[in-house]
């Protein structure tokens, strides 16, 4: 007893303590925590917790080591004390060391095996590193030694987890998920099934083995009253299971009782329509079964509460009122009629859906090539107005009366409007058009969604495809009039409300970008510019001003950054980048306040243009805020799954994982990774030390450290054969950005989907070439290092697979595509795949590096002692000249490229010229390391035959090959030198010419008003970018020069 | 418009639309496309794994999300009645009056009742946005019941507002996980627990 009590005291002045420095850390104050908790260490020299919590300190300040030292000394000494486990326990997550939480707590509980908190956290600790086994034993222990429910299920959902995660299909069901069963049917005969989550875990385990008849016996047994709630969920689950036995007849009526009750709920609408057509199949034989089951049921299925639980349909029970199933188009449009009716009869104003329904059932019936049934359906009457008969055409016109005045009218109508004939399509839009009229004399703010609408469904029904610039531009002069026109309704607005008006901006620059497109003239994109960059002053909330802002800019190639904004920004960034205006790019992209999950869905408007500009070091700073928030996500996601255990969850515990999975292998983190090593090896290898250092430490130390997941992806270890994934995840999103186009939709899926494939081909292309770097470059101390296949073996297949991968690359896919505002634009592959001299030049550097490597062997072998002058007279080094023939090639054409006329007069042209650029660059950077081996490849062979030399007393002769190396690095020094001189002329031209022959005419857009602000905004952005890309190009390629210098024998 | 629970990742068993990208992404691009706050994500995690029953998304007819109610249950309830906690309503700026907000909280509120007995439920609104302070009052029946001053980082203060919820689960007959503490006034219950607690150490 007194013993006890003394650790009570003990404990407790422990914590009195410690408080202090507890509270610095929270505060943050880690100085003053470390202070505090050495005077407690002072007190009490062997106090472990205060200890750690000193390495805490040290950690938070950057100073991991010592907190290292600090936990392993600890660790020594076996702790098993709540307090400091759990302090050790945040040391290592911080440190992203979750091993090592597994192994202080498998320790303690050692010690101690009856501590429920220790084992709890044992399993916690299991959790994250995604040890299912041994989280089931855990759980296990647990269940025995305080035989609480949660625990035993943690053990069942352990084994669950293993049956998911595990490879071998056929093991999970015939031994894990079995098992799993077992041991939920046994609490259920005991019936100490207490909880919502066990009844859970019992159908996630009967539906992952294809058990759904079991699993809605389940549903429709008394566990079903376990899952509390949400009688609603019960029912919306049972619905799901009645799909997967295919039974579609009770479906039909259940979702008919569904749709009386709910008819907001589209869903509904949409598994009416699919059991319906699977019920109408059956009924005309497509199904064999279904013929005689119509028959049985004539058409009635009961729903009754007193069913006993044999008979599937009335064990779905509780349903409500019989309900009969439809089995023909007939029936289904006087029931969307009854539904219809009872809306308007109930007065719900705001219920789209049933109004929405007839128009998706006459688009599935068209859809089916039911003619029969559309034929028909021009007789169905429709409520008590019996002159109005529901062709689409009605349905439509019908829904624009009702909803007109909504902004949701064009995403609601955006893919009905197709059904329309062309006959009808003026009709529809008199119907819309003439709604506005009505009201033209004072608007309100519902007739300017209305008239907004209408200009939406014209642009979207292809009415302004033949409009020639002028009438675009007249076009764009009524919207702005517009604008101007019902400014007043934006009295009162916070800065983060959308104003009213918005749309007629995004439209008239849509509007301006079609005329650009038509004309190529690109003073419509500088007027999208001025009117964005205006705009956005006054509408900061709009991020689709946003986006756009940063589009054009991209199209111009500059990048640009600014303070709060989103709508216009997406436009003004499109057109920025179509015009290499990085400048304007990154700072609307900066507006648009990218943040987690962004940075993988949207970065792409950034990531794919920054470097391929020339901004470098706005490069450097966008990939590394990409890559911090991937490698946060992989290490910090696990943590949460903990909480999902916790609140007995399970069925979001494989979502979640399935959701990890897919941030996790997101195509962009891939692209990321590797454009983030190749601007590395661009910007920072400029001596032999210093690219030692870029492979080293930042491509391997990246892989070994952030990238585990990926590493059968993208393995940076050359000898990995499998090259690159063939499926990662294509997260972007480029739905956030509203566009009207007549053929968006399919335009911008084939587009996504397309450009998913060039980037994949990329990470392809830039996995093999930088594997290339790294085993040429691991030649050179393949003495020191044990390595299984000799590193200019793997080289040489690399370089095959280069040359394979530029067979297999076809230009005339990548030219089909077409720049979409709302997708991206040329991929950086195009230039590779049209100047195959550049990736071939790198194979011609390879080649060399085998030849001389070969050479210097053959050299060097002790059979052919003396033999070394005679070889070299044979060295053939064709691909060393292959190589300068190359580079001069592709130097003369950027130079080229550069002095071309349309260099100064089209700021597209430009932006496209300083990608090519910029390429060059790139292939120069590796060509120059692998110029670089070359050198070094030879050096140990000069001091043997210096050693040679002096031991024999004769006069040392280098062999040719010496001197034809130093030739090949100067001609390529020779290259270098000629882009550098070129790239200084062009960007004194650029930078003297002044922009404004692109503002000629701004009155489109500025009311006659003179260049604004805005106007000298747009063009100092442009002109600013360009300064920083020539100078950041100029920067590197005398880096290189100097490099080169340093390559001598 | 379709009303949904959230989720973290499209299971096989309950998708209703092929193809839709997972919730959560959406979630914070809708909010992006809608409030100045963005959460962080493990705020998203928490919820969805924590409380997933009381987390709902509302999708247009092609699956993407236009709203979404993320809400929670107050965990330090020990001496007040539990309740549920609002932490974030969004709804799409198109498709705003068209009631979604209402089917939204009504899902959560009858979840919080159905599941977790809660009381009431609170939230926090921006002193200055006089939408969200109108539509919380006039339409979803919620009143301030305090003002906190520099709630939020900004240095603006917070109306703290509750909406009852027994009177809600009585006009639209929910029934409570726990009818007995549910339905009984906060004096009686008191002295339930007590009797129970004496009972306890009898």
């Amino acid at each position: 007893m007194a013993a006890k009590g003394l650790a009570v005291v003990d404990h407790s002045v422990s914590e009195r303590r410690l408080r202090p420095v507890y509270e610095c850390l929270d505060n943050g104050n880690n100085k003053k925590a470390i202070q505090e908790a050495e005077k407690v260490l002072k007190k009490q020299p062997n106090f472990h917790c205060a200890k750690v919590l000193k390495g805490l300190g040290l950690l938070r300040l950057g100073r991991e080591e010592e907190c290292e030292a600090i936990l392993e000394e600890v660790k020594k000494d076996l702790p098993a004390e709540d307090t400091t486990l759990q302090a050790m326990s945040i040391c290592y997550k911080e440190m992203h060391r979750f091993q090592q939480i597994c192994e202080i707590y498998e320790v303690a509980v050692k010690k101690d095996p009856t501590n429920e908190e220790f084992l709890s956290h044992l399993f916690m600790s299991y959790v994250r590193t995604g040890n299912f086994k041994k989280q089931q034993q855990v759980a296990m222990n647990l269940y025995k030694l305080k035989s609480k429910n949660p625990y035993y299920f943690w053990a069942v959902m352990s084994i669950v987890m293993q049956a998911f995660s595990s490879d071998d299909s056929k093991l999970a069901q015939t031994v894990s998920l079995p098992l799993a069963e077992r041991m939920v049917e046994k609490f259920i005969q005991d019936g100490r099934i207490e909880a919502e989550a066990e009844v859970e875990m019992y159908l996630i385990i009967l539906e992952l083995q294809g058990k759904y008849k079991e699993a809605l016996e389940v549903l429709c047994s008394p566990l079903a009253d376990k899952i509390t709630s949400q009688s609603q969920v019960v029912r919306l689950r049972r619905l799901e299971l009645l799909k997967k036995l295919n039974m579609w007849q009770d479906l039909n009526c259940f979702y008919k009782v569904l749709i009386k009750e709910n008819p907001h709920q589209w869903s509904f609408y949409e598994g009416y329509f699919s059991s319906l057509f699977l019920v109408m199949d059956m009924v005309n034989g497509n199904g064999n079964v279904g013929v005689n089951d119509v028959n049985h049921h004539q058409n009635e299925c009961e729903w009754n509460a007193n069913s006993n639980n044999n008979n599937m349909n009335a064990g779905l029970g509780r349903m409500g009122p019989a309900a009969m199933f439809d089995s023909n188009p007939s029936d289904a449009f006087t029931f969307l009629n009854d539904v219809l009716a009872k809306c308007i009869q109930e007065n719900m104003p705001n219920c789209r859906a049933p109004y929405l329904a007839r128009i998706e059932f006459y688009r599935q019936l068209k859809a089916r090539k039911d003619f029969d049934a559309l034929g028909r359906l021009g007789k169905e009457t429709y409520c008590e107005d019996s002159s109005y008969t529901d062709s689409p055409l009605d349905l439509l016109i019908n829904y624009v009366r009702n909803f007109g005045d909504k902004p949701c009218l064009y995403s609601d109508l955006q893919s009905y409007v197709d059904l329309l004939d062309k006959e009808d399509v003026s009709r529809f839009l008199g119907e819309v058009t003439l709604c506005l009229e009505q009201h033209d004399a004072s608007l309100t703010i519902r007739d300017t969604f209305r008239h907004q609408n209408e200009v939406m469904l014209k642009r979207r029904l292809g009415m302004y495809e033949d409009s020639s610039a002028e009438e675009l531009e007249e076009l764009v002069r009524y919207l702005i009039g517009f604008q101007k026109k019902t400014q007043n309704l934006n009295q009162g607005l916070l800065p983060t409300d959308f104003r009213c008006n918005d749309y007629y901006i995004l439209l008239a620059c849509h509007m301006l970008v079609d005329a650009w497109k038509k004309t190529g003239d690109e003073r419509h994109l500088i007027r999208v510019l001025i009117l964005l960059e205006t705009e956005v002053m006054d509408s900061p909330a709009n991020y689709q001003y946003k986006l756009l802002l940063c589009q054009v800019y991209n199209l111009l190639g500059e990048s640009c950054t600014h303070t709060q904004i989103p709508h216009f920004l997406l436009i003004l960034k499109k057109i920025y980048d179509t015009l290499g205006a990085m400048e304007g790019t990154l700072k609307w992209f900066e507006g648009l306040d990218v943040k987690h999950i962004m940075w993988d869905t949207v970065s792409h408007l950034l990531t794919r243009h920054v470097a391929a500009q020339g901004h470098f070091s706005s490069a450097v700073s966008v990939f590394s805020s990409v890559l911090k928030f991937f490698t946060a996500h992989n290490h910090d996601s696990l943590e949460y799954l903990i909480s999902a255990y916790k609140f007995g969850s399970f069925h979001k515990i494989q979502e979640f994982m399935r959701f990890r999975e897919r941030v996790r292998d997101s195509h962009t983190f891939a692209l990321v990774v590797l454009e983030n090593m190749m601007l590395d090896l661009l910007l920072e290898s400029e001596s032999h030390a210093s690219t030692a250092q870029v492979l080293y430490d930042d491509f391997l130390i990246v892989f070994v450290d952030q990238l585990i997941y990926l590493c059968h992806t993208l393995e940076m270890d050359p000898e990995d054969e499998s090259a690159c994934a063939e499926d990662l995840w294509d997260n972007r999103d480029f739905s956030t950005m509203l566009a009207w186009d007549s053929s968006h939709k399919d335009g911008q899926e084939t587009w996504q989907e397309d450009s998913y494939r060039w980037e994949m081909d990329l990470i392809k292309l830039r996995s093999i070439t930088l594997r290339c770097v790294l085993a040429a470059y691991q030649m050179l101390e393949e003495g020191s290092s044990q390595v299984q296949v000799p590193r200019h073996q793997i080289l040489q297949r690399l370089a095959a697979s280069l040359k394979t991968f530029m067979d297999g690359l076809k230009t005339q896919d990548l030219n089909q595509m077409v720049p979409v505002l709302i997708g991206g634009f040329r991929p950086r592959l195009c230039v590779f795949a049209d100047r195959p001299d550049l990736i071939l030049s790198i194979v011609d550097a390879i080649d060399c590096v085998l030849c001389i490597h070969n050479h210097v062997f053959a050299a060097s072998s002790p059979d052919s002692e003396g033999g070394g002058e005679r070889n070299s007279q044979h060295l053939q080094l064709d691909p060393c000249r292959d190589l300068c023939m190359r580079l001069a090639n592709s130097i003369t054409w950027v130079n080229d490229r550069l002095g071309d006329p349309q260099f100064l007069e089209s700021l597209v042209f430009r932006q496209r010229a300083v990608e090519e650029l910029v390429d060059l660059c790139e292939v120069l950077s590796v060509v120059i390391v692998l110029c670089d081996v070359l050198i070094h490849l030879l050096k140990p062979y000069k001091t043997s035959l210096v050693k040679r030399s002096k031991k024999r007393k004769k006069e040392l002769c280098l062999p040719p090959v010496f001197g034809e190396v130093e030739s090949h690095v100067k001609n390529v020094k020779v290259e270098v030198e000629r882009l550098l001189e070129c790239v200084g002329k062009v960007e004194g031209e650029v930078l003297a010419r002044d922009l404004s022959e692109f503002l000629a005419d701004v009155s489109l857009i500025t009311d006659n008003r003179k260049p604004s602000g805005a106007t000298q905004a747009v063009l100092s952005k442009i002109l600013n970018s360009y300064d920083t890309s020539f100078k950041e190009i100029r920067t590197v390629l005398q880096k290189k020069l100097k490099y080169l210098s340093s390559l001598t024998l | 418009m379709n009303i949904r629970c959230a989720k973290m990742w499209m299971h096989s068993m309950w998708e209703y639309f092929l193809l839709q990208p997972e919730d959560l992404m959406n979630m914070q691009h809708c909010n992006l496309l809608c409030l100045p706050e963005n959460y962080q994500m493990k705020y998203y995690f928490y919820h969805g794994l924590s409380w997933p029953q009381l987390s709902y998304v509302a999708e247009d007819e092609k699956g993407t999300i236009v709203g979404y109610v993320l809400a929670k249950m107050e965990e330090d309830s020990d001496d007040s009645d539990p309740h549920g906690h609002i932490t974030s309503l969004a709804v799409k700026r198109s498709h705003r009056r068209l009631g979604l907000a209402q089917k939204l909280m009504d899902q959560t509120a009858r979840a919080m009742v159905e599941c977790f007995n809660a009381k009431y439920v609170s939230l926090h609104v921006r002193k200055s946005n006089r939408a969200a302070l109108n539509l919380y009052t006039n339409t979803l029946n919620f009143s301030i019941s305090e003002i906190e001053p520099k709630y939020y980082a900004d240095g603006e203060d917070a109306y703290a507002m509750r909406r009852d919820l027994v009177s809600f689960a009585i006009q639209s007959s929910i029934t409570p996980a726990d009818k007995t503490t549910f339905f009984s006034v906060k004096g009686s219950e008191d002295k339930k627990k007590r009797e129970e607690e004496r009972r306890d150490y009898d």
